[in-house]
């Protein structure tokens, strides 16, 4: 099996798991951190060194960062806790339909309570652009987000631009920085957006951690939505998991010391990859932005066949798609037809993303599967001879 | 035990779907297809057809999900050595209980014997292949 799905999952990388296995059992720092005494207050001074190192890598202070569960957790947080704190100002929030459904869906939950959402056009490569964003604003609006790199596409947004329109709007800019955490330099205060939302697991870390970034100076506000023992300043109650946070600290540490070599190495995968498919199969579509573009991920539609038989037939690849098939007009990735793709051709599409452990060999065996694949199925169709894609 | 996450059947036939293709024009086979809205699937059945009405052979194309594809397959290797008169009468649901389809897919039964349908159409009736050409 060849695993070219890094966005989606990472495997936890051995430095991480180790140093997490330090605060779980008896001899480590499994204390819980509320706790008023010595093994309590050594795993809270653990966890308060971890939001130092974990603020300073993102260009915030420690007292930006509450930790949640994930991202997913940390975008409803933002976007469900900030509504809920602003809405006197108006209840509008402007988002792009690219974006992911842990942003899509809370939103969702907003419109369903009165809230208006102004959707933002992307251009034909996914991004979103300031005049977009400008022309989307209303007096009313008091939330936009817009993801730092899409999980899809990889295009990467200009979140400072995209800050500088909100600020002058007094709009509050929720960010969604799941897939770049690791990946692209992120400068959380210098960039003025008010929220931003990470993930340890996309980046060598564990699932099921994660943190908000939650602006101090001038401050932004949320109200909670777990509620209980008060902790994280009473804005995320819940025990907090020391070896978890440990763990997405670890992880962030090494990817950012490793960053600037390691965009270098999937740049050169993505590469390689995308040059063997196209040189081996005519029709072959790149969905995103070749000049914005985070190297770990290659997403590319393929015409004249199928989506699902495509996914099907590499039963030994381990890919993704934004497709889901249930019936037999399959329901395609809604990011790439938002983008413009027709349905057949967002369906047809494979995500391929890269991680520290993929190597040259991994990728020039998946392109001749891919290859293979898609031959094989061109072949059997009826319109492939008869209709070839202009 | 196959590795997918469909039916054994249906994997096998995907896979190593035999019959799949086209006959040589001067073989003049018979000719049906089936499409969903929008071509998202298609399926193309060609069947030689004696004059008898035996179906002597049949070649399948299709754009489609697994499951089209496994059907398209099944279809050519049920028809063949079968009387066309026995096949018109193919229904759906025996394809899908043969098949074990699942109710979403249960529309690659319907174009299958639509696709047999018209080849069945297509092909030359007994008459018609004997009957004198005009001179």
């Amino acid at each position: 099996m060849i695993y070219l799905d890094h966005a989606a999952t990472t495997p936890v990388r051995r430095e991480v798991a180790e140093a997490m296995a330090m605060c779980m059992t008896e001899t480590g720092h499994f204390a819980n951190p509320g706790s008023d005494h010595a093994p309590g207050r050594q795993a809270a001074h653990i966890v308060e060194q971890a939001r130092e190192r974990f603020a300073a890598l993102i260009g915030a202070k420690a007292e930006d960062i509450v930790f949640t569960s994930g991202a997913t957790e940390s975008n409803n947080m933002a976007l469900l806790g900030g509504a809920a704190f602003y809405s006197n100002k108006g209840k509008r929030i402007a988002l792009a339909k690219t974006e992911h459904k842990s942003v899509l869906d809370p939103c969702r939950q907003l419109a369903s309570r009165g809230w208006s959402l102004d959707w933002l056009e992307t251009d034909e490569q996914g991004l979103i652009t300031t005049q977009a964003l400008t022309a989307a604003i209303t007096d009313e609006t008091c939330l936009a987000s817009c993801m730092l790199v899409n999980n899809e596409t990889g295009v990467v947004h200009n979140i400072p631009a995209l800050a500088r329109v909100c600020s002058e709007a007094q709009v509050l800019l929720h960010v969604d920085a799941a897939q770049a955490l690791g990946k692209l330099p992120i400068e959380a205060r210098r960039w003025d957006v008010a929220m931003m939302s990470f993930s340890a697991h996309k980046l060598g870390g564990p699932k099921g951690i994660g943190a908000l970034y939650l602006r101090r100076k001038p401050p932004v506000k949320v109200q909670p939505l777990v509620f209980g023992g008060g902790q994280e300043r009473g804005l995320r109650s819940g025990t907090l998991p020391v070896h978890q946070i440990v763990g997405l600290v670890r992880a962030a540490e090494l990817a950012e010391a490793e960053r600037e070599q390691m965009f270098r190495h999937l740049g050169r995968l993505r590469r390689r990859l995308l040059d063997q498919l196209v040189a081996g199969l005519p029709q072959v579509e790149v969905n995103g932005a070749q000049a914005a573009q985070s190297p770990h991920i290659l997403n590319l539609s393929f015409h004249g066949v199928d989506g699902e038989a495509l996914r099907a037939d590499l039963i030994d690849l381990a890919v993704s798609s934004g497709s889901a098939c249930t019936s037999d007009h399959a329901e395609s990735s809604y990011v790439l037809r938002a983008m413009g793709r027709s349905d057949s051709l967002a369906d047809a599409s494979l995500r391929f993303s890269f991680g520290p452990t993929t190597t040259a060999e991994q990728v020039d065996q998946a392109a001749q599967r891919v290859i293979a694949s898609v031959r094989r199925l061109r072949a059997l169709s009826p319109l492939w001879r008869e209709e070839p894609a202009a | 035990m196959n590795p997918s996450a469909y039916p054994d059947k249906i994997w096998k036939l995907f896979r190593e779907p035999r019959r799949h293709g086209c006959f040589e024009a001067e073989q003049k086979p018979s000719r049906g297809r089936a499409a969903t809205p929008a071509s998202h699937a298609v399926l193309q059945l060609e069947l030689l057809v004696a004059p008898d009405g035996r179906i002597d052979d049949a070649l399948f194309q299709a754009l489609g999900c697994p499951y089209l594809i496994a059907t398209g397959a099944w279809l050519c290797a049920h028809v063949t050595g079968r009387r066309r008169d026995a096949m018109a009468t193919l229904e759906p649901r025996l394809i899908a209980e043969q098949l074990d389809l699942p109710a979403v897919k249960r529309y690659c039964a319907v174009m299958a014997v639509e696709a047999l349908n018209q080849a069945l159409d297509d092909a030359p009736t007994v008459e018609a292949v004997s009957a004198p050409t005009a001179e």
